[in-house]
């Protein structure tokens, strides 16, 4: 008995002495975890996302579900009836021209215009992509979900 | 002797900091550079025709006609061995909008029945909107025709 109450009392003393020297400082693997998993979502959305086409506030592109990934074009946007090739404003008629001197650069052209548009005001820069020779002209789209 | 105490007390925990130090300006950089909004785009094929001078026999396709009230009419050029049911329609627009559920339903009768058909030409009316012109191209690439092409006007 008394044996077994001096080695109580010993471990009794260890477990204070191990509180005594508690580590309180941060767990730093998990925060590391975490930053990896980040780091590698945020890696894969950025080699999935393409090229970035900045849309004006004021403008609505149509919704498509079934639309495919925008590449590196000359983007021709169609604002307040204004043209603007890569941001910059062209006039309707200089507009096959500055086309044709970006084909050089570019296979493809987008059209960038608010979903509310007659196709009649799209129409002259369908006609300019193909006077200057481009075979791909592609229309930009907000990417909707399958079911919408 | 004293190498050897060295060598028993020698400390193996990697020091972190730098490390996180590093993945927070990856993060940092990759929250600003990534691209957020998801934009994409329909691809219109203009280099096919259906007046070939040649003898060769075209290929199948749909001519999709819009209307200036939203109606659409299309209608399958060389599918000589469809029915005349499926060859030509006339679909009503329904709130001055083409009615994209019976576009799909004639769409995948043509399909069913002319499997080989892969083309399909818009023709838009002046007034026909953006917005219902892309509807169409979306829904046909639903039914997996994947050349799509339009007529300027």
């Amino acid at each position: 008995m008394i044996k077994n109450n001096s080695s109580k009392l010993q471990t009794e003393k260890a477990g204070e002495r191990k509180k005594k020297n508690f580590n309180s400082g941060l767990s730093l693997t998990s925060l590391v975890d975490c930053f990896s998993v980040l780091v590698i979502y945020l890696l894969v959305a950025a080699s999935v996302g393409g090229v970035e086409l900045a849309t004006p506030k004021n403008m609505q592109l149509p919704k498509a579900a079934h639309s495919d990934t925008l590449a590196e074009s000359a983007i021709v946007r169609l604002e307040g009836g204004k043209y603007f090739l890569n941001n910059k404003l062209v006039t309707i008629e200089e507009l096959p021209e500055a086309l044709r001197k970006s084909q050089s650069q570019f296979k493809s052209i987008v059209i960038q215009a608010d979903r509310r548009l007659e196709f009649s005001q799209l129409n002259p820069i369908v006609l300019s992509g193909l006077a200057a020779g481009f075979a791909k002209i592609q229309f930009a789209v907000a990417k909707a979900g399958e079911g919408s | 002797m004293r190498a050897e105490s060295k060598n028993k007390n020698l400390d193996f925990e990697i020091n972190l900091l730098p490390f996180i130090s590093v993945l927070a300006v990856c993060i940092s950089f990759l929250l600003l550079t990534t691209v957020w909004t998801q934009i994409g785009t329909f691809s219109l094929s203009q280099a096919f025709g259906t007046d070939g001078a040649g003898t060769t026999k075209n290929p199948p396709a749909l001519w999709v006609q819009f209307e200036n009230d939203g109606s659409v009419n299309i209608s399958v050029k060389e599918g000589d061995q469809l029915n005349d049911s499926l060859k030509f329609i006339n679909l009503s627009a329904k709130k001055s909008r083409p009615d994209i559920a019976r576009i799909v339903g004639f769409v995948k009768k043509v399909k069913s029945a002319l499997p080989l058909v892969n083309i399909a030409l818009l023709l838009p009316a002046p007034t026909s909107s953006y917005e219902d012109v892309v509807a169409v191209m979306d829904s046909l690439k639903r039914m997996k025709i994947n050349d799509i092409g339009i007529a300027p006007l």
